[in-house]
């Protein structure tokens, strides 16, 4: 409380300040039926006015007239009309106090802070004590904005005409880095976006400028600069306390200046507004409302980005790959919210250091813990509970981060009564830690580390347990204003085990593992004004054992199989530059050059010519040495992009995209299911090969408030894996023989509705796209549907989504959701026969048909405690209802013989409105 | 629903209502038809059939292949021609499959000509025994639980012999009445045995499911308790005594294969990790128009046989459990004016199959017969729940 004290002499001198009266301008001004927003605007703009102001006054109606009045009448005008007090500082500032009054003779209880904490203040003392301190605050944000900063030595300003500045931007109350802030300075625009360690470089003309600083969920806000030389600025953005105008998702810069087409970026601060199933807020589902991000069905694993699989998809943590994304069959992501800073998914405009998987890269970024003091925060959802614990080492130097969450599911499947679920167990952990430490200015060092457990056991049948690890650690060092580095050792694991014990003689263990050692060093250099190279190396070692079959006890019969081991080595040297040709023009180009090679040990098979690759053809079987190069493929990926701004508010983009993948989920099923396999390129597996034209416009209204983007993009991919009939893709050492090579081709539109700010906010999008494959090799068996143009898995043309939130007031808001998409591709009988007696079914051509259309709305009350800044724990509840019309969305529909019939039926994840009641809490 | 989808289980705990709803995809009418074909040699006693059909509709009736030339071939020994003997169906009338012999079927018609590949007899190893085990398992209704009986097989073979298998199930139980009638009532309150007894009857049903199993990927040609039938207390299944008839015919890698295939694509089809449904073609093709897919299977099998039974006093109460009928009604002589009227009456109720004479109402002082006791015959007749009153050749009490 000590600092409080010091807070209210500041205020008092602040005060003492405002006493002087200036000389005193008249004002007019004549609003009927306008917002108070909008009144605001037109205010500042025409006079050297600031109003300060929380966000629930925005759509006040305000009715009134004056003219030639001095400003405190005015004031009052306002006032009255929009029934709150204001203070007028310095004849420039005026301040909303909400109903308290700030009178200029000030409270003597002010003056006996001591005394008054002692007494324990009412309830009353304290918000009127809460409110001075927020206009405290406020004053002094207002100051360092109007300050000017001197940046570099004064006695350097004229070597050059322009100079780097670079700097943190950090949150205010705990120290963070903010990722994904936009700096910038307006008329011409140049600005750069902060990166996951809340840094930010770039250059400018020496002199003075005005930089603006703003971040999603953040309070905005701008500095001053005096640009003498290379020099340093940190800004520290605030969080909550006044403004809660949060939006969920951004396109960083806005989206008229960026460079990308087919970018999002994710904000996991108001997730939690977008109802989820059973109250775990959950990033990856809130992908999953993003123009061209869709899923299989209910509830699966995964996502599909423009009409690529879901292993096309590379999911990073940290910057390390996680290889099983999913909790509890695909319900959930193994992203805890609560230790997530943002996500970034690109669905193409990618950037040369990003490669190895071809629809897209969602980068999922951990957040700092608190570098200024100790906190913790939980929540509990009728499927998990969660606890992170965060706080400095080193005050302002490093800080550590762990975030755990468990379900508890077995005590409650073991209070059930029916058989099936007692015998049944199911719950998955993950923890997360991250351990960040500044060395000196120029060096930071960051480690973090992943650990993931998921385990099901159904009716006392097979148990499965799979585990995801990974950890890295990061060197940041910076050589000089223009150049920095990164660098980073890290390592993946996922495993999984398979195992029945119900019959000794044939009880069973099946395990699969892979291993990933990564290396990468990525330089960032800002060689002139407005341009930006960024060049690297990465190399990645796969080292897995496709599965693995052992007896389990004395008494199994179970004769082990042991598949070869993969190796596989992935190097890549990439390079991108950015350059800013014309304050309209800004074009990226990038080169990668990924080079794969399949190592030994291992075996491949040769085949008789003009044979299909079945087992009945091997003629011979070469075995490979260890670490021998049995296959090397190089892939050039070029990647280029463009843009153009028509005006201050609409531009037009461009972009190419080339990629190669070497590593791939083998799945015969619609849905990604916990046994499927990753598996490597080789001689026999081709790497899969994307291509992807994307073209955009991007137009914003009011200001930026609101944004509209379409896109639209081209797709072709070579090697897709598809399979024959029936392929059994377990323990399979021949694969092969059970895949058909096919091509892959995508096309979409993409229509994008946004509203970022305002009492209302949200978006509306809309997509049309199609995802097809085609199957013609040379042999009967190697054609699917007679070899044309198929759909695909992920096939489904129309979507449209709504996300939309509504604040009532600071502490209560609503959102409201609705989701369509065409049915996904299934493929259906045609036609029936008996066979011993019983009618059996052939089915007609791959995905030829579609189950029903899936159509979802879900409504979600969300009430935060109040935002008193002394209080301990800082309490919050939300209730949702996922599928409150209760429809019985097609997870698929199939068909049974039974008895002497066909009969179709349509299996659906949920039939009823799912209620939640979720609550978190955070100790401040 | 027995069948309830493993993974879902889970999910219902959750909240999730993970169900399963009929659903009419309305698949357009295929104007494709293709040709099936079922058709089997073993090493048991013949005749052996050859069913040809044409696939259909989803909602279509069979369509029978008629007139077709069909014969099977012995490698290395002849060939014999199959007769028609109904529809559709083609009977051996000499031949007798050996094991360690191969087989190909030919078939004839319409200007094509359609073939097997060769398939050899297999030995089938010897059933150890089958066995069951009562489990109780939750339903639905969270109150109740159910019985069911679970049948097991266990079988070895030599290490170097067939380890891929097929089982075919034959259910014979027997059932009776609520209300048995023994006598028939002729008259004059004069009664003689039945000479239609309908009280005992034999009800048969042959399990739809495809069943196979292997040993393929074992240390020793041994299968343990493999699963073979789950059977609850449906159509009195254990009031009396109950039988059930495993066949196991012993299989080659590739016809156990196509059966995984069909199993996968017709049964199994439902969960949330489905696989994309498999076209199933077996072993024949048209050899003038190879093009032309061909459904079903011709196979050769060795076969070995082990029949079960349970007694009704080896099960639980709740599946021994009868189900309940109605009273019986009471044709009281008191209740007619004239005892022509109750004569006609009674006669007309027994001898019409309306109502089963159970038994005489006497007074109980004299011992006069003041009425009749009648049952309807929902209570007194098996046959009218599917059984038949022949016993079966084979039974043992």
């Amino acid at each position: 409380m000590k600092k409080t004290g010091l807070q209210l002499i500041l205020f008092i001198f602040l005060v003492a300040n405002g006493l002087n009266a200036q000389e005193k301008p008249s004002f007019q001004g004549s609003y009927q039926q306008t917002y108070f927003i909008d009144m605001i605007e037109d205010l500042e703009s025409r006079y050297d006015l600031k109003f300060l102001f929380g966000p629930e006054l925005d759509s006040t109606i305000v009715d009134l007239e004056f003219s030639d009045v001095s400003l405190d009448k005015m004031v009052e005008k306002i006032s009255i009309t929009s029934n709150i007090n204001f203070y007028v500082k310095n004849s420039t500032m005026v301040i909303a106090t909400g109903k308290y009054k700030i009178k200029e003779t000030l409270n003597p209880a002010i003056f006996n802070v001591r005394q008054l904490e002692k007494k324990a203040p009412s309830p009353d003392q304290e918000s009127i004590l809460d409110n001075i301190r927020e206009i405290a605050e406020l004053d002094r944000d207002n100051r360092m904005e109007n300050q000017l900063i001197e940046i570099g030595k004064a006695i350097n300003r004229f070597d050059g005409k322009t100079a780097i500045i670079d700097g943190f931007v950090k949150e205010a109350k705990t120290g963070e880095p903010v990722i994904g802030a936009s700096v910038f300075k307006k008329s011409p625009l140049v600005g750069v976006i902060t990166d996951q360690y809340g840094y930010f470089s770039f250059t400018l003309p020496k002199g003075k400028h005005v930089l603006f600083i703003t971040s999603a969920g953040m309070k905005s806000t701008k500095r001053q600069v005096m640009l003498y030389s290379d020099g340093e600025l940190n800004v520290e953005l605030k969080n909550g306390i006044i403004s809660l105008k949060e939006v969920v998702v951004t396109g960083e810069r806005n989206t008229i200046e960026n460079l990308q087409t087919g970018f999002a970026n994710l904000n996991i601060k108001n997730i939690r507004q977008i109802p989820s199933v059973m109250g775990e807020a959950d990033i990856m589902k809130i992908a999953l409302t993003l123009p061209g991000v869709q899923t299989v069905g209910e509830g699966a694993a995964g996502f599909n980005v423009r009409g690529g699989s879901a292993d096309q998809n590379l999911v990073l943590l940290n910057d390390v790959p996680v290889y099983n994304t999913n909790h509890l069959f695909g319900f959930f992501s193994v992203f805890n919210p609560d230790v997530i800073a943002s996500a970034n998914l690109y669905k193409s405009g990618i950037g040369a250091n990003y490669g190895g998987r071809i629809a897209s890269v969602f980068d999922v970024a951990l957040r700092d813990g608190n570098k200024k003091k100790f906190t913790y925060k939980g929540g509990i959802s009728p499927v998990t509970l969660k606890l992170t614990v965060e706080g400095p080492i080193k005050k302002d130097t490093s800080s550590y981060l762990v975030g755990l969450r468990s379900t508890y599911s077995d005590w409650i499947l073991s209070l059930l009564d029916d058989p099936d679920f007692r015998n049944s167990e199911g719950g998955f952990s993950d923890l997360v830690g991250k351990v960040s430490h500044k060395i000196d200015d120029n060096n930071t060092l960051i480690l973090s580390a992943y650990h993931s457990r998921d385990r099901f056991k159904l009716n006392s049948d097979s148990l499965y347990r799979y585990f995801n690890s990974n950890a890295a650690l990061q060197w940041r060092h910076t050589f000089s204003k223009k150049l920095h580095a990164i660098s980073s050792i890290a390592y993946a694991n996922y495993n999984y085990q398979l195992s029945s014990d119900q019959n000794p003689v044939n009880a069973f263990k099946i395990d699969y593992n892979i291993n990933h050692y990564a290396l990468k060093t990525e330089f960032n250099y800002f060689p002139k004004e407005r341009a930006n190279v960024k060049f690297g190396v990465s190399s990645t070692l796969y080292d897995l054992q496709p599965g693995r079959k052992k007896p389990l006890g004395d008494q199994s019969l179970i004769l082990p199989i042991d598949l070869n081991k993969e190796k596989g080595l992935e190097t890549a040297i990439f390079g991108g530059y950015e350059y800013e040709l014309t304050n309209r023009f800004s074009v990226y180009g990038g080169l990668r050059l990924s080079v794969f090679n399949s190592l030994g040990p291992g075996q491949s098979f040769s085949y008789q010519p003009n044979t299909p690759k079945e087992e009945e053809f091997v003629t011979d079987t070469t075995f490979h040495s260890n670490n021998e190069f049995i296959k090397t493929y190089v892939g050039p990926e070029l990647r280029l992009s463009g843009r153009y701004k028509l005006g201050e508010d609409l531009s037009v983009k461009f972009s190419y995209d080339r990629m190669n993948q070497y590593i791939h989920v083998l799945s015969n099923t619609t849905a990604i299911s916990p046994i499927d396999t990753w598996r490597l390129s080789s001689a026999a597996i081709k790497p899969q090969i994307g291509n992807q034209y994307s073209i955009g416009l991007y137009k914003t209204f009011f200001g930026t408030s609101m944004e509209m983007s379409i896109e639209g993009y081209y797709k072709t991919v070579n090697n897709v894996l598809e399979y024959k009939d029936g392929a059994d893709l377990l323990l399979n050492e021949v694969l092969e023989t059970d895949i058909v090579p096919a091509k892959g081709r995508a096309y979409g539109v993409e229509v994008l509705l946004k509203r970022k700010s305002g009492k209302f906010s949200g978006w509306l999008s809309y997509t049309y796209s199609r995802s097809e494959i085609q199957a013609n090799g040379t042999f009967a068996s190697e054609r699917i549907n007679g070899g044309r143009f198929y759909p695909s898995n992920f096939d489904k043309p129309h979507s449209a989504v709504l996300v939309s939130n509504y604040k009532i007031n600071r502490r209560v808001n609503i959102s409201f959701n609705v989701t369509y998409s065409t049915g996904r591709p299934a493929t259906f009988p045609i036609t029936k026969y008996e066979f011993k007696d019983k009618p059996r079914v052939l089915y007609g051509n791959r995905n030829e048909f579609r189950i029903p259309d899936y159509f979802r709305t879900d409504i979600a009350f969300n009430f935060d405690g109040n935002h008193r800044v002394h209080k301990r724990i800082d309490g919050s509840w939300s209730l949702s209802v996922y599928n409150l019309t209760s429809r019985a969305n097609a997870y698929s529909v199939f068909f049974r013989a039974e008895g002497n019939e066909i009969n179709g039926y349509k299996l659906s994840i949920f039939k009823n409105a799912i209620p939640t009641i979720t609550y978190h809490f955070k100790l401040k | 629903m027995r069948r309830v989808n493993k993974y879902l289980v889970l999910l219902i705990y959750l909240g999730i209502s993970g169900c399963l709803d009929p659903f009419d995809p309305n698949v357009p009418e295929s104007d494709q038809s293709f040709v099936v074909v079922d058709g089997i040699v073993t090493d048991q006693p013949g005749p052996y059939t050859v069913k040809i059909s044409r696939s259909t509709s989803l909602n279509g009736d069979s369509d029978k292949v008629t007139g077709a030339e069909v014969s099977i071939e012995v490698q290395n020994g002849g060939t014999e021609t199959l007769i028609e003997t109904r529809d559709g169906e083609y009977e051996t009338s000499t031949l007798q499959g050996e094991v360690g012999k191969s087989y190909r079927l030919n078939i004839n018609f319409g200007g094509q000509t359609y073939q097997s590949t060769w398939e050899t007899i297999h030995p089938s190893p010897v059933i150890d025994s089958v066995y069951y085990q009562i489990r109780t398992i939750g339903t639905t209704d969270v109150e109740e639980d159910e019985d069911v009986v679970q049948f097991f097989i266990d079988s070895r073979g030599p290490d170097d012999g067939p380890r891929y298998f097929r089982y075919e199930l034959e259910e014979v139980w027997k059932i009776g009445v609520f209300w048995p009638s023994y006598s028939d009532y002729i008259g004059n309150d004069q009664v003689v045995l039945t000479t239609n007894p309908r009280h005992t009857c034999w009800k048969y049903w042959e399990p739809s499911g495809i069943n196979i199993a292997t040993t393929a990927g074992l240390k020793s040609n041994v299968l343990s308790k493999h699963k073979i039938a789950f059977v609850g207390r449906e159509e009195e299944r254990f009031t009396r005594r109950y039988s059930i008839l495993v066949k196991q015919f012993a299989l080659e890698e590739k016809e156990y294969l196509f059966w995984k295939n069909l199993k996968e694509s017709n049964e199994d089809l439902g969960s949330i990790f489905d696989k994309q449904p498999a076209r199933v073609l077996g072993n024949l093709k048209n050899v003038t128009n190879p093009d032309e897919s061909v459904l079903g299977y011709f196979s050769a099998s060795g076969v070995q046989e082990e029949r079960t039974y349970v007694k009704a006093v080896d099960v639980t109460p709740s599946l021994r459990r009868r189900p309940f009928c109605n009273p019986m009604d009471t044709l009281k002589k008191a209740d007619f004016d004239m005892p022509e009227e109750y004569e006609e009456t009674l006669l007309l109720a027994v001898n019409s199959g309306r109502s089963f004479f159970i038994g005489f109402y006497f007074s109980e002082i004299g011992g006069n017969v003041l009425g009749a006791l009648l049952a309807l015959p929902k209570c007194s007749d098996c046959t009218l729940k599917g059984g038949d009153v022949n016993e079966p050749e084979f039974w043992e009490e």
